[in-house]
């Protein structure tokens, strides 16, 4: 093990050398994060909802000024259903709201359960999402208040309780960005490595490294180390801008996020060497890592899409792609804190993943050249 | 202590069952303190075998000891006492020549006080001193090697073994590092050199000459060469023009091994030493060469006359075919040709001669319109390359430095392709390509993807595909490097036989031996052309190519320095 240092001090000579590690480093996540800041906003202000009230009482409009009353509504009359329906499929509305007109009665009976009907355009799956929940969240909030006044108590009418944690302005950006992170490493860890072992094998100099005294864990854990450096450095770029530049708030502990997000980093490291290892020619390498790095890493992380939402046959599938652990726990020490109960578990696959790479790296490193 | 440093027998090396082997049945022993060379062509099994040496590779059978180990499972242990220099030279480009060998010299185990003195010793043996903040990207494809040698030698090896060293190399560097590496052995080095080169060849003590994964002699090369003493000649008083004496004499079904043109005449090589006084009055005896005896080994070359050329004629009637009119390349500050004037007459060879990086290349391309002169014209047929490339281009067969033919499509393929886009159609079309293989043997592999084929049916192919609209003039870039002497026969055979019909040629070459078939050659260096005639008058009485390439630069340096 006494030759990892003179080898770590030779990757660092290259990587410092190297513009092309430095645009990888810091230049790509930059543009990566911009993107998801300003370009991927899945905050939906003034979304055009149509509303129409069949049946018309002061309850009703409690519910319909509190719907008018948000800023990301647009909230536009109908006055009977057909024309909302076509409205909906023109595309003209997002969402519709429909108080049938039984609600007023039902409302006040103790005995039935009073019906709103909430439409949404589910070709944007996130809108519809958001105006689900949002719904929920105006509807809950106001049977608080008509019960608090009317003083009922006995089961609550209206079962679901979407409570919105962490983000309470809902800014979905705060969101994003957090989670991407994961995305824009799984991308850095796998593009920096990719090309670092097909490089020696390309340029010769693999053969020269193998007549050395140098032992196959010198060479891999050299390889760890500085690119682990290079990565984590990538990191801490990304969670700068984000906290300082886009004001996403960090309330978990930086030394848990610091290994949390190591652990994730060689994960990305061991997918990004084993591909390098496997390639023997830089191009392939590149393009393999992006296609099984980047593009799991956005769909199958859960983190733009809901897993719960997958398939069984994909949703099993991510439990494979480590970005999946990984967003979930830098979420939660972002806009959460130190969750415990979904940190430790996240952290344990990440380890149980990372060990698993390095050791199926080193036992496709070979000592010799065939 | 044991003679013998390395003890192989009987090895066999196959990469893929039903697959020819890399090396088949080799049997023998590796002197100590002695440099030994590894000769053969591209694909011969020099590397395979190298590598095996070093446990890089596992044999399929027979047994290797080498230094009393076994380097397939004492590995490291063998590694502590041997260095290797690989192809390419094995260094990390964008690391100085310092932090490269800080490297090799921590992996190697040194100590700093060990470090100290071993740099101080190479760095001044091989001149390196000045360079050491140098990044080895930087660095002159003769430093390059040295530092590589260099890096080598740091773990004070008893064994080194060096993987064509002198490829992309200049000649000057050539010969010097042959001198560091004579002077390792003085201090019991042993050494193993693989080459690829036929010139080099008499340098060494013993040489191993591979060709096809057969070991087909060892033993001393100018033993050797000495055995065909009295059977080599040159013509003289002849005045018959070499390329058509040549073609009489391979017509002649003389007792003959092989016949080559040197400069004005041709070099023959009898089989048998008493023959001569029937011919006395043309043929003058001359010392034998390593190449001629490795004809010799391999069995004589073709004797054949190419076919090549029966269908071609060449309608073209102006006297200068090609032009080079001040040619002018820069790069930035940086000239990488200047000021190159040369003509090239109907039905001549010209050739382009120089080190690596001296502007052969910048000046070919320029030529054939692929790159646009600072200043300066390229003529094709009185047709300026700038003003009409594309008519000018229509004159020009064109064979690339590197195979550019396309790797997945079959031979065939390949051929109907070129066929195609030279404008050639139905039974003309046909004929044509019959034709091609015909000629170049290509029958047994028409359905094998180019990629796959062996060096010299590359060529062959590449060859084919070049000629195959009839081009007045013919352009060839580094054409037989790599490939074996035979096959290099065979084409020059196929190239004198058109120049014979009147095609004319230009071609690049760093093979010194090469040049010889040109009438006239013009010595790139530092981007100029120093000097410009047919390679009778660049040499002495005497000289090689070589050492006359080597003399005319000194020459030119010295005379630089002066002016500076």
């Amino acid at each position: 093990m006494k030759y990892v240092w003179p080898l770590v001090k030779k990757e660092t000579l290259q990587i410092i050398r190297d513009p092309s590690s430095i645009l990888i480093a810091f230049i790509l996540p930059l543009i990566l994060l911009l993107i998801f800041a300003y370009a991927v906003n899945l905050d939906n202000n003034k979304i055009r909802l149509g509303l129409l009230v069949e049946g018309y009482d002061h309850q009703a409009n409690d519910i319909i000024d509190s719907f008018k009353g948000t800023e990301y509504l647009e909230v536009i009359r109908y006055i009977n259903r057909s024309d909302l329906q076509t409205a909906l499929i023109r595309g003209d509305i997002k969402a519709a709201l429909i108080v049938p007109n039984d609600f007023a009665k039902n409302i006040g009976d103790p005995n039935n359960t009073a019906h709103l009907q909430v439409l949404s355009d589910a070709s944007d799956p996130n809108i519809a999402l958001f105006i689900s929940s949002y719904a929920q969240g105006v509807l809950s909030n106001w049977q608080r208040i008509f019960m608090q006044e009317q003083s009922i108590t006995g089961p609550t009418q209206i079962q679901i309780e979407p409570v919105i944690w962490f983000n309470p302005e809902l800014k979905s950006r705060n969101f994003i960005l957090p989670g991407s992170i994961a995305i824009i490493m799984t991308l850095v860890g796998m593009i920096l490595t990719a090309l670092v072992i097909s490089r020696e094998w390309e340029r010769g100099t693999m053969e020269s490294l193998l007549t050395t005294k140098i032992s196959k864990m010198d060479f891999i854990l050299s390889k760890y180390i500085a690119y682990y450096g290079l990565a984590l450095c990538s990191t801490l770029f990304c969670t700068v801008l984000c906290v300082f530049v886009f004001h996403v708030p960090f309330r978990g502990s930086f030394i848990v996020y610091l290994i949390v997000s190591s652990l994730f980093i060689a994960t990305a490291l061991g997918q990004g060497f084993i591909v390098s290892t496997l390639a023997k020619n830089q191009f392939l390498a590149a393009i393999t890592s992006a296609m099984l790095g980047f593009l799991p890493a956005v769909m199958l992380s859960g983190f733009l899409f809901e897993i719960s939402s997958m398939p069984t046959a994909i949703s099993w599938i991510t439990y494979f792609i480590p970005a999946r652990y990984f967003a979930p726990a830098i979420n939660n020490l972002f806009l959460g804190g130190n969750i415990w109960s979904i940190i430790l578990p996240q952290s344990f696959f990440l380890l149980i993943g990372a060990l698993l790479l390095f050791f199926i790296m080193y036992k496709i490193t070979k000592e010799r050249l065939e | 202590m044991i003679k013998s440093i390395a003890e192989i027998s009987h090895l066999t090396k196959v990469f893929s069952l039903g697959k020819k082997p890399a090396l088949d049945d080799i049997t023998f022993t590796l002197p100590r303190g002695k440099i030994s060379g590894l000769i053969g062509p591209d694909g011969a099994g020099k590397t395979t075998l190298i590598r095996l040496l070093l446990g890089l590779l596992s044999p399929s059978q027979g047994k290797i000891r080498v230094l009393d180990l076994d380097p397939v499972t004492e590995t490291k242990d063998l590694h502590q006492k041997t260095g290797y220099m690989p192809q390419k030279f094995g260094l990390y480009e964008d690391l100085t020549v310092l932090e490269n060998m800080n490297l090799y010299a921590d992996l190697n185990g040194l100590t700093e006080q060990e470090k100290r003195t071993s740099f101080k010793q190479l760095l001044a043996m091989t001149n390196l001193t000045p360079f050491t903040e140098r990044l080895a990207g930087n660095l002159s494809g003769g430093m390059k090697q040295k530092l590589g040698l260099v890096c080598s030698l740091l773990g004070h090896p008893d064994f080194l073994l060096l993987d064509e060293p002198s490829v992309g190399v200049d000649p000057i560097s050539r010969r010097e590092l042959m001198k560091l590496v004579r002077d390792l052995t003085k201090s019991g080095i042993t050494v193993l050199w693989s080459t690829s080169y036929l010139d080099e060849a008499e340098q060494f003590d013993q040489i191993l000459l591979l060709n096809d994964g057969k070991l087909l002699f060892q033993g001393n090369p100018k033993e050797l060469t000495n055995s065909l003493d009295g059977s080599v000649f040159l013509t003289q008083n002849t005045h018959l023009n070499n390329r058509r004496l040549l073609r009489q004499i391979l017509k002649s079904q003389k007792p003959i091994i092989d016949a080559v043109i040197q400069g004005d005449s041709v070099r023959v090589v009898m089989t048998d030493k008493n023959l001569q006084r029937k011919y006395d009055t043309f043929l003058k005896q001359t010392t034998p060469r390593f190449e001629d005896a490795v004809i010799k080994i391999l069995g004589g070359a073709p004797m054949h006359e190419s076919l090549v050329a029966q269908n071609i004629s060449v309608s073209e009637t102006a006297s200068v075919m090609i032009e080079a009119d001040h040619l002018t390349k820069r790069y930035g500050s940086f000239t990488a040709a200047n000021d190159i004037t040369f003509q090239i007459k109907r039905g001549e060879i010209f050739g382009l001669l120089g080190p690596n990086g001296a502007g052969k290349s910048t000046s070919f391309k320029m030529m054939c319109g692929l790159s646009k002169p600072t200043s300066g014209n390229a003529l094709i047929t009185g047709i300026d390359m700038n003003i009409d490339p594309t008519k000018a281009r229509s004159k020009l067969g064109y064979m690339a430095q590197k195979f550019s033919l396309f790797s997945p499509l079959s031979v065939l393929q390949n051929l109907r392709f070129f066929a195609g886009i030279y404008g050639l159609k139905g039974s003309d079309k046909k004929n044509r390509i019959d034709q091609m293989i015909d000629v170049f043997n290509l029958s047994r592999y028409l359905g094998t993807p180019s990629g796959t084929l062996p060096l010299g049916y590359k060529q062959r192919l590449a060859l084919a595909c070049a000629i195959m609209h009839n081009p007045p003039i013919l352009f060839l870039d580094e054409p037989t490097s790599g490939v074996d002497p035979l096959t290099r026969r065979e084409f020059w055979n196929h190239i004198n036989s058109m120049v014979e019909k009147g095609v004319t040629v230009m071609v690049t070459t760093h093979f010194m031996d090469e040049a010889e078939y040109c009438d006239r050659i013009a010595l790139i260096y530092q981007g100029n052309a120093i000097r410009i005639g047919s390679p009778s008058q660049l040499k002495k009485q005497g000289e090689t190519m070589e050492d006359a390439f080597i003399r005319l630069i000194c020459e030119y340096d010295q005379k630089h320095e002066v002016k500076k």
